[in-house]
């Protein structure tokens, strides 16, 4: 597999989706940032392709590699510098007027509206099947912080999506809804 | 307009478990890639990552190599499938259709006489599907092998000495042919054989006991 372009397009054809949808998450709403870290990813996954052992899935091990290189990359513009000192102050929370007022239309967008520590907190946990644990590790803060910024996560969304409550009693048939 | 009303309209929340319905959903959302083949491709090849100098292999010089590397995945493949089975074990008959070669008249006419491809490309194709529909077919066989005997264990182990072979003697294989989908094939192959039968083992090993390495 070692240089060649066929094997290597592979694997990012199978996996891309996947993948980037991942760093995607993460990012929130910033579609260039997130092509550029996603990119990133891609490189370091093939950088690091000599050294996979088949110890786990493949999808696993590359996933495992697009999160820890997705939260370095937000890292380095300190969108998750202060983390820890957000979930203790709990100024993740405070919202501004028009985020009141704004309503979702889906859980993507309403992941948008989170901060980059509470978002990361709930995407690992509820999408990605992070453990508090492991989150703590990634994020460097206790897994008691973790559940917290969890649950605050939560709690915004479940209001930011209150648009999709009649979709819940139907069985949530749709991800978006029909205008109030 | 005025933005209030429709906030006291909406004054409930989405449920609990309406929010891990999306979530869910979100998990095995798949959609178009943001990165791109030729952006990454250029970065690879900047860091010699990719080599241009390893060029697909052509059919015209290497048929040979790559003949006997189908045959060979075919042939390791009855022997792995069969491999899956233990053998002092009754096997249902269904198990046994799957493992045997189709023999509906069709399959007899394909494989007694030349079948016609039109482009490399398609013959590739069903090359792949070949690949991995044996590779699903494997991981569904090892699942739903209920009758393994008292001793499967042994069996599982001595199963993944045969692979850890496999997957030796064609990572070899690739050293010299590194760009050869088809030993590629045999390799990922004999990877994902021996995840399904390292997870047989794991489960057929006694209870309070537990697989640490392999």
């Amino acid at each position: 597999m070692n240089g060649d372009e066929r094997a290597l397009r592979q694997i990012w054809v199978e996996h891309a989706p996947h993948i980037d949808a991942v760093v995607k998450r993460l990012c929130g709403g910033d579609p260039d940032m997130a092509a550029d870290i996603a990119q990133e990813v891609w490189i370091q996954i093939f950088r690091a392709l000599p050294g996979y052992r088949g110890d786990s899935q493949f999808g696993t091990w590359a996933h495992r590699i697009a999160v820890n290189r997705t939260l370095n990359a937000l890292r380095r513009v300190r969108r998750l510098a202060k983390i820890e000192t957000d979930i203790e102050e709990d100024t993740a929370f405070v919202e501004m007027d028009s985020d009141r007022t704004f309503l979702a239309e889906s859980i993507e967008q309403a992941m948008g509206h989170l901060s980059p520590g509470a978002r990361a907190v709930f995407v690992l946990h509820d999408i990605e099947g992070f453990t508090h644990e492991e989150i703590g590790a990634e994020l460097g803060i206790t897994s008691g912080g973790s559940k917290s910024q969890l649950s605050k996560a939560r709690a915004k969304l479940r209001r930011l999506l209150a648009p999709l409550v009649n979709e819940s009693a139907a069985g949530m048939g749709r991800s978006h809804v029909a205008p109030i | 307009m005025n933005q209030q009303p429709v906030w006291e309209g909406v004054m409930s929340h989405l449920s609990e478990e309406g929010l891990n319905v999306l979530a869910d959903r979100e998990r095995n959302r798949s959609e178009v890639p943001i990165t791109s083949w030729e952006s990454i491709s250029a970065q690879l090849r900047e860091e010699g990552i990719i080599r241009d100098g390893v060029a697909p292999l052509r059919s015209g010089n290497t048929w040979w190599l790559r003949a006997a590397a189908a045959v060979l995945l075919i042939a390791g493949g009855a022997v792995a499938g069969r491999a899956t089975v233990p053998r002092n074990s009754q096997v249902p008959s269904q198990q046994t259709a799957a493992l045997e070669p189709p023999v509906s008249a069709d399959a007899t006419d394909a494989s007694a006489t030349t079948v016609a491809f039109n482009s490399e490309d398609e013959a590739w194709e069903v090359l792949n599907r070949a690949g991995a529909d044996y590779q699903r077919a494997s991981a569904f066989l090892a699942a739903k092998d209920q009758n393994a005997p008292a001793d499967s264990t042994s069996v599982y182990q001595a199963r993944l000495v045969a692979l850890d072979a496999m997957t030796s003697a064609s990572r070899k294989a690739l050293y010299n042919a590194p760009h050869d989908p088809v030993i590629n094939q045999y390799y990922l192959a004999a990877q994902g054989a021996r995840e399904a039968t390292l997870k047989q083992l794991s489960t057929s090993l006694p209870s309070g006991t537990k697989l640490m390495k392999w």
